[in-house]
C-alpha cells in the first residue's frame, strides 16, 4: 500500500517535475518574451508613449535604447510593443519593420528586407528590383507618398544600430531620420545599441536629423533587488496545476534566498555582472539539476552551477595536458619571468627544458628533440602559446618568436590540481630558476 | 521618335535646299527657304520647305514638339537655325489652366502658342518630320481620321494666360500653309479637302492659262516617260501613307499640278471630278460655297495673263499675308521650275515612302524594351483608424513644433531668402543659367529656404510674374551612386528610365544644343559633397551646363562645408561653380527664440523663459534649429508626463530643463556608476596601471595583476582570467574602453575611452 502510494506520489511527482522544467526553461532561455522588468519603469513609460503618438496621432520619431549588453534593451521593446498591441486601435495600424545590423550588412541588403517586410513586393511584381539605385528610389518613393493623417504609420527597429553607421554614407540612416522629420508617411526609428558613444559615429547631417531623444537602460539595482529578481524567476506561478508541489517550490526557493551560501553565490555573480542573462544561465544550470529523486534545488546545486559557470577556460585546457607538455608551460613561464615577458622560441624552451632534465634526470625521461617539439606544436594548436608573426617559409620552426597566452597564476592553478603531478615538476614549478 | 533620332544621329545628313535667299552682311546670316533631310540608313531624303509643319525632338522623346517653319538660316559659325512658330500640346500648358478650357481635348488637338518667352530660334538638327496641322473653326468637331498620329489640328490660340479663337488672320494662314497638300493624299483622307482642293485647282488653273506655266506645264509633259513612274510611284507612295504615314508633306505644290497637268489635258473634267469628290464629302455647305466662289474667282482671274495681278488678287482673298514660298512659287515659276523638278523627280517623291515604313518599324519595337513600367508606384498602406487630433494645448504645440511642420514663414532667413530671390529670378527672367553655392552647418534652414524660394517663384509664375520653370531636385545622400544623378534628373525632367551613361550624355545633348522651345529648369543639389568623384565629372557637368549657352539650367548646390569648393573640388570644376555663394550661418538664440515662438504662434504652452533658455543652449551648442524644436517637443512631453493628475500646465524651466539634460548629458558617467562591481574595480586597476607605468596603454595581463592586487586589498574573491576577459570586453563593447581584437587575449591592449578624470570621478562618488 505504501508502495503504491509512493510510487503514485513519484509519478505524479515526475509529471510535476516535467512541468516545472519546462516552465522555467523556457523562461529563462526565451527570457524576453515571457520576463518582467525590473527597474525600467521609466523608460517604459516614455517608449510607451512615444510609439503610442506615433500610431494615435501619427507623429513621426526617432530613439535610440542604449544600454549595456544584456541590460534589457529588445526586453523593454518587446514589452512596449506587447502591451501596444492590446489597444485595437493601434494593432491596426502599425506595419513593423525589423533590421538586425549583423543581418543587414549592408544598405542594399538592408533596402530589400524593408521591402519585403512592408509587403510591397507584390504590389510592383517581380521585375522592379534590378537595382539597388531602383529600390531607393522606389522605396522612397513609396513613403514619400503618405501623409501624416491617412499614411499607416511604420515602426523601424534597428537591432545592433551601431553596425548601421559604417555602412557606405549612412545612406540608409539618413533617409530613414529624414523621412521621420519631414512630412511623409509618419515613420519611427527605434536603435537598439549598446555603444556609449554612438551619437559620435553618426555623420552631422544624420545627427542634426536625429531626434537625439536617448533612452539608457542601466541595470541600476542593488544586490537586495537581486535576490529578489533571484526569487521571482525560480518561483512558480499561481497557475501552476500542483498546488502543493507549487508551495513546496516556492517555499524552498524562500529558503534559497535567505541560504548564506546561495547568497555568496549570488553576491559573487552579482559583483562579476549585473546582467540578467547570466542569472539566468546560472539558474539554469541548478535547474536541470532537479530530477524525480531530487525534486527541489538545493544550495550545493547553485554553488555547483556557480563554480561550473566560474570555470576559467585556459585553465581547463591545461589539466588535459601531458606531463611533458605541462614541463614545457613551465619552462615557458620561468622564460617569461627572466625576460619579463619577451617573446621566446622553440630553443629556449628546449634548452630550459634540457636544464631542468640534466638536474633530474632521475624522474623525468629525456624526451628526444622531435618528441619535444611535436609536444610544442600541440600547444600551439590549443593557442596556449601563440606565434607573435605569421610563420613564413624562411625561418625554422624552431625559432618563430611566440609568447605564452597563460598567466603565472593560471599555471600555478592548473598545477594545483593537476592529477599526478610529479613533486619535481611542481617544485620547478613554484621554485626560480636561482637554484640552477 | 526622339530616341531613334539620337540613335540614328550620326547618320542623318541636314543640308541646304537651294541657294541662300537672302544674306544679312551683319549679321553674317544666309538665309534659306527649304532644308533637305537625307537619312543614310535609308537612304531617302526628304525637303522640308518654310511655312511646313513639322515635329521637333524635345526633351521628352514620347512627346515632340509641334511647329511650324518660318524661316531658314545658316549663322556665321555655319550653325544652321531655324525660326518657328511653336503649337502647344495641352499636355504642355499647365495643369491649373487647362480648367479654363472646359472641355475635353484631344491628343490631336494643339493650340497656337503665343506665349512670350519660348525660344523660337531651333537648330535645324531637331527637326524630325513634317506633319500636317489643319485650322478648325472653334465649334467644329475634330474629325476621325484613319492615322492619329502625324495630323493635328488647331482651334485656339494660347498665350499663357488664356485661350483665345484662332483669328481671322492667323485662320488663313495656318490654312495657305496646308495648301501644299498632295492631291493623293487628299484622295486618301477626307480631312483636308476644301482648302487643298482649292490649291489644287489654283496651281491646276494658273498652270494651264499662263503661259508660264503653260511652258513649264509642257516641259512636264514632255519629261512625260517619267511622269507615269512619278505617278505609280505616288500611288504606292499614298497607299503607304495611309497605312504609315498619310500625311507625308514632302510633295510639293509643283508635283501636285505637273501631276495633275499629266492627268489629263482637259482640265475641267478633272476639276468637275474633284469637285464632286469635295462636294459629296463636305459637310460644311459655309466652306463648299466659301471655296466655290473662290474657284470661280480664280478661274476669273486667271483669264488675265499677268501673274502679278493674280498674285495680288490671292492675296487680297486670303487675307494677305501668305507665305513667301508661296509667292515665290507663283511669281518667278522660271527661276523655280527646275527646283520643282528636283522636288517633283521620283526619287524624292519616294523618300517618304521608304522612310516612314523604315521609321515604324524601327519604333514598333522600342516602347516595349527600355520603360519600365511606370505604374510601379506603390504606397504604405493606408492606416484604418483615423489620427486623432491633438486634444490637448500641449499636443497641438507638440504638433507644431515637429520639424516636419511647414511653418507658413520663415523666420530669420528673410535676407537669405531674398538673395536667393533675386539671384533665380533674374536668370528666370533673362532665360539664363547659372550656379549658386549655399553652405552652412546642418539645421540652418538651407533647404527649407531654398525650397521657400520656389515656392514663391511657382507661385509668382501662376501669376504670370515670372516666366514658367521646371523645378527638379535631387539629393546626394538619396542616391546610391554619384552618376545615378543623372538618371534621376532624367527621369525627373522627361520621365525616361535609363542607364547613367546614356542618360549623361542625353542630358548633355538636352542642355548643351540649342533646345526648342524649353522652359528654364531650376535643378536643386542637396548634399552636393557626395556627388564627388575622383574625376569629379558629374560635378563637372552639373556647374558646366548651366553655363552653355542654351542650357537655362539654373543650379543651386546645397552642401555643408563652406570651403567645399576649395577643398574637394578640381579647380575646373570649383571655377565652373562660380563665386555665387551663400552661407547660412548658425541660428543666434533671438533667432531661435524666434523660431520658436512663430511656430507656436498663439499656442501659449511655454514660458517665455523656458524658450530662452532652450534657445540659449542650443544656440552654445551648434545652432541647429532641428535640435532646438526636438528639445521642445520632448519639453512639452515631460510637461505632460508630469502634470498628468493635475491641471493642464505649460512648460516650464524646470521641463526644459530635463530635456537639455537628457539630450546633452554624458552618458559615460551614469554607466560607470551602474556596471557592476568588478567591472568598477577593472577600471581602477587600469587606472592604477597607467599611473605605474605612465603609458595610457595597457595589456589585459598588466590589469589583471592589478585588479588582483585590488581584490586582496578589499578582500574580494578575485576573478579568473576568463571572467577578466568578458569583463574587458563588455567594456569594450559599451567603448567605455577602446580594445584590440580579442585573439591576442592575455596580450590584448586596452586604452581608456573617456579621460581619466572623469572615471575617477564616476568612481570617487560612490
Amino acid at each position: 500500500m505504501s508502495k503504491r502510494k509512493s510510487k503514485e506520489s513519484i509519478s505524479t511527482n515526475g509529471e510535476c517535475i516535467s512541468q516545472v522544467q519546462k516552465l522555467l526553461r523556457e523562461r529563462l532561455c526565451h527570457h524576453y518574451a515571457t520576463g518582467k522588468l525590473f527597474g525600467t519603469e521609466h523608460q517604459y513609460r516614455h517608449l510607451l508613449e512615444l510609439l503610442k503618438r506615433t500610431t494615435v496621432h501619427g507623429e513621426s520619431n526617432s530613439a535610440l535604447i542604449i544600454g549595456p549588453r544584456g541590460s534589457g534593451k529588445t526586453a523593454l521593446l518587446n514589452h512596449v510593443l506587447k502591451d501596444l498591441m492590446e489597444i485595437k486601435q493601434v494593432r491596426e495600424n502599425l506595419l513593423e519593420v525589423r533590421l538586425n545590423g549583423l543581418l543587414q550588412t549592408n544598405d542594399k541588403v538592408a533596402l530589400k528586407e524593408i521591402t519585403r517586410q512592408l509587403r510591397l513586393e507584390n504590389v510592383v511584381g517581380d521585375k522592379v528590383f534590378g537595382s539597388f539605385a531602383e529600390n531607393l528610389a522606389f522605396l522612397l518613393e513609396a513613403l514619400r507618398k503618405g501623409n501624416r493623417t491617412s499614411s499607416c504609420p511604420v515602426l523601424f527597429i534597428l537591432d545592433e544600430f551601431d553596425l548601421f553607421v559604417h555602412h557606405k554614407n549612412q545612406t540608409l540612416l539618413y533617409n530613414l531620420f529624414d523621412i521621420s522629420q519631414s512630412a511623409q508617411t509618419p515613420v519611427t526609428v527605434i536603435g537598439l545599441t549598446c555603444r556609449q558613444d554612438i551619437l559620435e559615429l553618426l555623420e552631422k547631417r544624420v545627427k542634426s536629423r536625429f531626434s537625439h531623444r536617448q533612452i539608457y537602460v542601466i541595470n541600476s539595482f542593488d544586490f537586495k533587488q537581486y535576490v529578489r529578481i533571484f526569487k521571482e524567476q525560480l518561483s512558480l506561478p499561481a497557475e501552476f496545476p500542483d498546488e502543493t508541489f507549487a508551495q513546496k517550490w516556492n517555499n524552498n526557493v524562500q529558503l534559497l534566498s535567505v541560504d548564506k551560501t546561495v547568497q555568496d553565490v549570488l553576491q559573487n555573480l552579482f559583483h562579476y555582472t549585473k546582467d540578467l542573462r547570466s542569472l539566468h544561465l546560472l539558474l539554469m544550470l541548478a535547474v536541470s539539476n532537479v530530477t524525480v529523486h531530487h525534486p527541489l534545488i538545493t544550495a550545493s546545486d547553485l554553488q555547483e552551477a556557480s563554480k561550473q559557470y566560474r570555470m576559467d577556460s585556459k585553465a581547463n585546457i591545461v589539466h588535459g595536458l601531458s606531463v611533458l607538455e605541462i614541463c614545457l608551460i613551465i619552462a615557458m613561464k620561468h622564460l617569461n619571468d627572466v625576460y619579463e615577458g619577451e617573446p621566446f622560441n622553440f630553443q629556449m624552451v628546449y634548452n630550459e627544458f634540457q636544464k631542468f632534465i640534466q638536474r633530474k634526470a632521475h624522474c623525468m625521461y629525456n624526451f628526444e628533440k622531435p618528441v619535444v617539439m611535436k609536444a610544442f606544436e600541440h600547444l600551439l594548436q590549443l593557442e596556449l602559446v601563440k606565434p607573435i608573426e605569421r610563420p613564413s617559409v624562411r625561418t625554422q620552426r624552431e625559432y618563430l618568436l611566440m609568447k605564452l597566452l597563460l598567466d603565472n597564476n593560471q599555471i600555478m592553478d592548473a598545477l594545483q590540481v593537476y592529477p599526478n603531478c610529479p613533486t619535481d615538476v611542481k617544485q620547478w614549478a613554484t621554485s626560480s630558476l636561482s637554484w640552477l | 521618335m526622339g530616341i531613334m533620332n539620337t540613335q540614328q544621329q550620326n547618320k542623318i545628313i541636314y543640308s541646304w535646299y537651294g541657294k541662300p535667299t537672302n544674306s544679312d552682311r551683319k549679321l553674317r546670316t544666309l538665309q534659306y527657304k527649304g532644308i533637305i533631310i537625307k537619312s543614310e540608313r535609308s537612304r531617302t531624303e526628304k525637303c522640308i520647305q518654310l511655312g511646313d509643319f513639322v515635329l521637333i525632338e524635345g526633351e521628352n522623346a514620347d512627346q515632340p514638339f509641334v511647329a511650324q517653319l518660318l524661316d531658314f538660316y545658316e549663322d556665321g559659325a555655319q550653325q544652321k537655325h531655324a525660326v518657328v512658330q511653336w503649337f502647344s500640346h495641352i499636355t504642355e500648358i499647365p495643369q491649373n489652366k487647362r480648367k479654363l478650357l472646359k472641355r475635353e481635348v484631344s491628343p490631336q488637338e494643339v493650340f497656337f502658342d503665343q506665349v512670350s518667352g519660348y525660344d523660337n530660334d531651333i537648330a535645324v538638327e531637331t527637326i524630325i518630320e513634317s506633319v500636317l496641322v489643319i485650322p478648325l473653326h472653334p465649334k467644329e468637331e475634330l474629325p476621325i481620321t484613319l492615322n492619329k498620329e502625324k495630323i493635328f489640328y488647331v482651334k485656339q490660340s494660347w498665350d499663357g494666360k488664356c485661350f483665345k479663337a484662332l483669328s481671322t488672320d492667323t485662320f488663313s494662314k495656318l490654312k495657305d500653309a496646308n495648301k501644299k497638300g498632295d492631291e493623293t493624299k487628299k484622295v486618301a483622307r477626307s480631312v483636308m479637302k476644301t482648302k487643298n482642293v482649292e490649291v489644287e485647282i489654283e496651281s491646276k488653273h494658273s498652270a494651264s492659262k499662263s503661259s508660264l506655266s503653260k511652258e513649264r506645264y509642257s516641259q512636264r509633259v514632255a519629261n512625260g516617260t517619267k511622269t507615269p513612274t512619278a505617278r505609280k510611284k505616288l500611288q504606292l507612295n499614298s497607299m503607304y501613307m495611309a497605312i504609315f504615314c498619310p500625311f507625308g508633306f514632302e510633295c510639293s505644290v509643283f508635283r501636285a499640278s505637273s501631276f495633275l497637268g499629266s492627268l489629263s489635258s482637259g482640265n475641267t473634267v478633272f476639276l468637275a471630278t474633284l469637285f464632286k469628290l469635295w462636294a459629296s464629302r463636305s459637310a460644311y455647305s459655309l466652306l463648299k460655297t466659301h471655296a466655290i466662289s473662290v474657284s470661280y474667282s480664280l478661274l476669273n482671274m486667271i483669264d488675265s495673263s499677268q501673274e502679278e495681278d493674280f498674285l495680288s488678287s490671292s492675296d487680297g482673298l486670303y487675307s494677305s499675308s501668305s507665305e513667301e514660298e508661296d509667292n515665290d512659287v507663283f511669281c518667278t515659276p522660271e527661276k523655280k521650275t527646275k527646283a520643282g523638278r528636283i522636288f517633283s523627280t521620283p526619287k524624292s517623291s519616294r523618300k517618304p515612302s521608304v522612310h516612314t515604313p523604315a521609321k515604324t518599324l524601327k519604333k514598333t519595337p522600342l516602347p516595349g524594351t527600355p520603360k519600365t513600367p511606370r505604374n510601379a508606384t506603390p504606397e504604405i498602406p493606408r492606416r484604418s483608424h483615423a489620427a486623432q487630433k491633438p486634444a490637448s494645448m500641449l499636443e497641438e504645440a507638440r504638433l507644431r513644433l515637429h520639424v516636419s511642420a511647414i511653418p507658413k514663414s520663415l523666420p530669420c532667413r528673410e535676407e537669405e531668402f531674398q538673395d536667393i530671390y533675386n539671384f533665380v529670378e533674374s536668370k528666370l527672367i533673362d532665360g539664363t543659367g547659372g550656379c549658386m553655392y549655399i553652405s552652412g552647418v546642418p539645421g540652418t534652414g538651407k533647404t527649407a529656404t531654398v525650397h521657400e524660394v520656389i515656392r514663391c517663384l511657382q507661385q509668382a509664375a501662376e501669376n504670370d510674374d515670372v516666366p514658367a520653370f521646371e523645378f527638379i531636385e535631387i539629393n546626394g545622400m538619396k542616391l546610391t551612386d554619384p552618376h545615378q544623378a543623372y538618371v534621376q534628373i532624367l527621369e525627373l525632367l522627361t520621365g525616361q528610365k535609363v542607364t547613367a551613361t546614356h542618360a549623361a550624355t542625353l542630358l548633355a545633348k538636352l542642355f548643351c544644343t540649342p533646345g526648342p522651345k524649353r522652359k528654364t529648369t531650376v535643378l536643386i543639389v542637396d548634399e552636393l559633397d557626395l556627388l564627388w568623384t575622383r574625376k569629379q565629372n558629374v560635378m563637372y557637368n552639373l556647374f558646366d551646363w548651366p553655363t552653355q549657352k542654351h542650357s537655362k539650367l539654373i543650379i543651386l548646390a546645397i552642401a555643408n562645408t563652406m570651403d567645399l569648393p576649395e577643398r574637394i573640388m578640381m579647380n575646373r570644376v570649383a571655377s565652373r561653380l562660380g563665386l555665387t555663394r551663400m552661407s547660412f550661418q548658425p541660428y543666434t538664440y533671438k533667432q531661435l527664440q524666434q523660431i520658436i515662438s512663430s511656430r507656436l504662434n498663439s499656442v501659449k504652452a511655454f514660458e517665455e523663459d523656458a524658450i530662452q533658455l532652450v534657445s540659449r543652449k542650443v544656440a552654445a551648442l551648434s545652432g541647429d534649429a532641428r535640435r532646438c524644436l526636438d528639445i521642445c517637443r520632448r519639453a512639452t512631453e515631460i510637461c505632460e508626463f508630469a502634470s498628468q493628475k493635475s491641471t493642464p500646465e505649460i512648460v516650464r524651466m524646470a521641463h526644459v530643463t530635463e530635456a537639455i539634460d537628457e539630450m546633452f548629458s554624458s552618458p559615460y558617467i551614469n554607466a560607470i556608476r551602474n556596471a557592476s562591481l568588478h567591472e568598477q574595480i577593472f577600471l581602477k586597476a587600469i587606472l592604477a596601471e597607467f599611473r605605474r607605468a605612465g603609458v595610457e596603454e595597457a595589456t589585459v595581463q598588466q590589469v589583471y595583476h592589478q585588479h588582483i592586487s585590488l581584490c586582496r586589498m578589499e578582500g574580494m574573491q578575485s576573478p579568473t582570467v576568463s571572467e577578466i576577459m568578458a569583463i574587458c570586453s563588455r567594456l569594450g563593447a559599451c567603448r567605455l574602453l577602446l580594445v584590440e581584437s580579442s585573439n591576442k587575449y592575455l596580450h590584448m591592449r586596452v586604452r581608456l575611452n573617456i579621460s581619466q578624470d572623469d572615471v575617477m570621478y564616476a568612481l570617487k562618488d560612490e
